[in-house]
């Protein structure tokens, strides 16, 4: 009946569908019991259909398929390759992690919760799964508008205020895109990305690339890279910790995706834009750690720790060399699976110690040993210890770098030695010095989260092989002329 | 609120709710469709709320009530829409100019579409008024 | 030519707005003008002169695709539209919140979060 070619895009639409039916889950009370359930199941029906493309695109071939039947490119095209699929199943699995962890973690489960998360979920997936610079918008611009009213859940002063300054200046961002798209659309005529492949050499004049700095604007903002990172310090904090796992680990990284979609495949790799990337990630990897270790609040520092990882994978990504290329997308997989397991973490944390300064909660509580380790696997594998997934990618960034200058590996390995500076701080004034009270038990299903992306963490550090060969793959799929060719045929 | 503004709202509050139907009925064929709609139908609730004190209008319409309506006409707009691309009923390519059956699911959306931007507009503002 | 002037004075008249203004509302007000002009700018590009709307009448595609206004940027602005409302209508709610917390509307006093 269905003759779908691509059965991943079907998760979007699931997941459209779960938020709705969350929503009408508590249509006569406030409080709802069956909301998270509903979104859970919504969230695993959504994971099986991109886990049934897996077969499909192993191996660094796309897909491609047309909605409504018209043709390339006149309609809008769907393209799932390696890519779309690792990022698809980090959304999909960081999501149901988030969402299981918030079972017990919210406290008035009121539907509009829940209804909100998919649809912020269905927003990052529509955007890993679109090749069409419009499409594109439309779904940044849903999963943007959840994340807004997500950080204000809370009715409290910093929540408010963190929100208000999120919702501006992401407007704004958003509107510079559109602003990109327009100039894009009024030098060349098309807005599918694998038409534009084709037009783009053809387009002259000095319209391609301000449309460029446009729609780079607006995905660095949500990436949170240097000069438009001033809002991921107040808002990351301010959210509910299962929003904030989701904030830092996927919503930054699908940032960076617009990035590498556009920036590499509708524009061709510019030197000039990778030169500007690697300069606002050197900028954004120093600003973040350095301002990590001031940090007294846990949630705060980690949301800086985000910023300064983020700089990492642009600048790798700047360098230019498929090296850099592979080392900074396999970073963008293991930070999002570190910082997800970092924040969960934090929000076990804050549950018992009701604050989140760092050396008070070392004062108030002492916590029992499978926090400890889990905390403590997040922040080596942050720093890049080895035997963690954090090692293997820094060591290709490591490499890559090495080909560029030796100063800036330098420069790399120092700011890896700031972030175990912090991160170790961080589990010292909290685990190890003072002794309070022992902790009340915590939920198990606010701790299988953190153990299973622990073990995840581990997994891929013995294994670095399988990882170092996924982004391979996965960055084939960013050479032009391989995806205009697989998606016009 | 003075009498000019009351009787005149009250007056024009039923064009508008037959301006905005009409809007949603005829978005295939001409300007129009479910959004635009669906604004003009909630601007004729919102004026009748400012023009009188919310307290005559409380015991009008009822607040959740407004919200279900938006929920369900939602599910019920996703449901349509889905049923429409997978059994392949065309939204603009069966398109026949002038011709009101035509079009597949698009009548319906519209409708339905329209609904949900006047209710949930109606929650908005209303909610933001009372406060 | 004029649509395009309005357009960029809007644009820039949204964009002053947002940064010079203390007020709250005042920056959600330029925030909507903003992205008002921005739409403008966008369905100029795709007007053609003495064009008609693109609703197809007649049988005539050549004919037609020669006569009519370009389409595509007018789905993209009903779209925009859309979203920006409902940003607007976050916004506003949001700043209820924000003025529930701080007994004020003007941004330089709403700092609370350091760092």
């Amino acid at each position: 009946m269905l003759t779908f070619e691509i059965w991943s895009f079907v998760s979007v639409i699931v997941l459209i569908a779960t938020g709705i039916l969350t929503a009408i889950t508590g249509l006569k009370r406030k409080h709802s019991r069956g909301a998270p359930l509903v979104a859970i199941a919504g969230i695993i029906t959504a994971s099986v259909f991109v886990i049934l493309t897996i077969p499909d695109v192993w191996g660094g071939k796309i897909l491609s398929f047309q909605m409504g039947g018209w043709i390339a490119p006149f309609g809008i095209t769907i393209v799932v390759d390696m890519l779309t699929l690792v990022f698809s199943l980090l959304i999909v699995g960081i999501g149901l992690f988030a969402t299981v962890f918030s079972y017990k973690y919210i406290k008035n489960r009121r539907p509009e919760f829940y209804a909100l998360i998919c649809l912020m979920m269905a927003g990052l997936l529509g955007i890993v799964h679109t090749g069409d610079l419009f499409n594109l918008f439309v779904f940044f611009e849903i999963s943007n508008v959840s994340s807004y009213a997500l950080v204000a859940y809370y009715r409290k002063r910093h929540a408010a205020e963190a929100s208000i300054k999120f919702l501006i200046l992401g407007s704004l961002a958003t509107s510079m895109i559109l602003l990109g798209i327009t100039l894009v659309y009024a030098s060349i005529g098309t807005l599918n990305m694998a038409d534009l492949v084709l037009k783009m050499p053809l387009a002259t004049g000095f319209m391609i690339p301000i449309a460029l700095v446009f729609m780079l604007t607006g995905f660095m903002f949500k990436a949170g890279i240097f000069p438009f990172h001033f809002w991921l310090p107040d808002a990351h904090p301010a959210a509910p910790s299962p929003i904030s796992a989701m904030l830092s680990g996927v919503v930054i990284s699908t940032g960076v995706y617009a990035v590498l979609r556009v920036g590499f495949i509708v524009f061709g790799a510019l030197s000039t834009m990778l030169t500007i990337l690697m300069f606002f990630g050197i900028a954004s990897m120093l600003i973040g750690a350095v301002f990590a270790i001031l940090q007294n609040d846990l949630k705060r520092m980690l949301a800086y720790s985000s910023i300064s990882q983020v700089g990492y994978i642009v600048m790798s990504i700047g360098l230019g060399t498929s090296l850099g290329l592979v080392g900074g997308v396999f970073h963008i997989v293991n930070h999002a699976i570190i910082k997800s397991l970092l924040f969960l973490c934090a929000g076990v944390i804050i549950y018992h110690a009701r604050t989140s300064d760092m050396a008070e909660i070392g004062k108030r509580i002492r916590f029992g040993p499978v926090l400890t380790y889990a905390f403590l696997i997040g922040v080596l594998a942050l720093a890049g210890v080895p035997f963690l997934n954090g090692f293997a990618s820094k060591w290709v960034i490591y490499l890559s770098t090495f080909e560029f200058s030796v100063l800036l590996t330098i420069f790399t390995i120092v700011i890896s030695v700031l972030t175990f500076a912090y991160g170790i701080r961080a589990f010292y004034l909290i685990f190890v010095s003072g002794d309070g009270a022992p902790e009340h038990k915590t939920p198990r299903s606010m701790l299988a989260p953190i153990i299973i992306l622990a073990v995840i963490c581990i997994l891929i550090g013995l294994l670095p092989q399988i990882g170092i060969a996924v982004s391979e793959s996965m960055c084939s799929g960013l050479d032009p002329v391989v995806y205009a060719g697989a998606v016009l045929g | 609120m003075n009498t000019i503004i009351k009787t005149s709202s009250r007056i024009l509050f039923p064009f508008m709710l037959v301006f905005g139907i009409y809007l949603a009925l005829h978005g295939h064929m001409g300007p129009g469709g479910g959004f635009p709609a669906g604004v003009v139908m909630a601007t004729g609730f919102i004026l009748l709320v400012i023009a009188y004190k919310e307290r005559k209008i409380e015991h009008s319409f009822n607040e959740i009530e407004f919200m279900d309506i938006k929920t369900i006409a939602a599910f019920t707009l996703m449901i349509i829409i889905i049923l429409g691309v997978v059994l392949r009923f065309g939204l603009v390519s069966t398109q026949v100019p002038f011709d009101p059956w035509s079009g597949g699911v698009t009548l319906s959306s519209n409708i339905l579409g329209s609904v949900v931007v006047a209710t949930a507009f109606v929650v908005i503002i209303y909610s933001i008024i009372k406060e | 030519m004029m649509a395009y002037l309005t357009a960029v004075f809007m644009i820039l008249a949204g964009i002053t707005a947002i940064i010079l203004r203390d007020n709250l509302l005042k920056k959600i007000i330029g925030l909507s003008v903003f992205s008002n002009g921005l739409h403008l700018l966008i369905i100029s590009i795709g007007y053609r002169t003495g064009g008609i709307a693109p609703i197809m009448q007649g049988s005539n595609a050549a004919a037609f695709a020669q006569a009519a206004v370009d389409p595509l940027p007018q789905a993209l602005v009903l779209t925009s539209i859309v979203i920006n409302t409902s940003v607007v209508a976050l916004a506003l709610v949001i700043a209820i919140e924000v003025h529930r917390h701080f007994k004020t509307l003007d941004m330089r006093k709403v700092k609370s979060l350091k760092g």
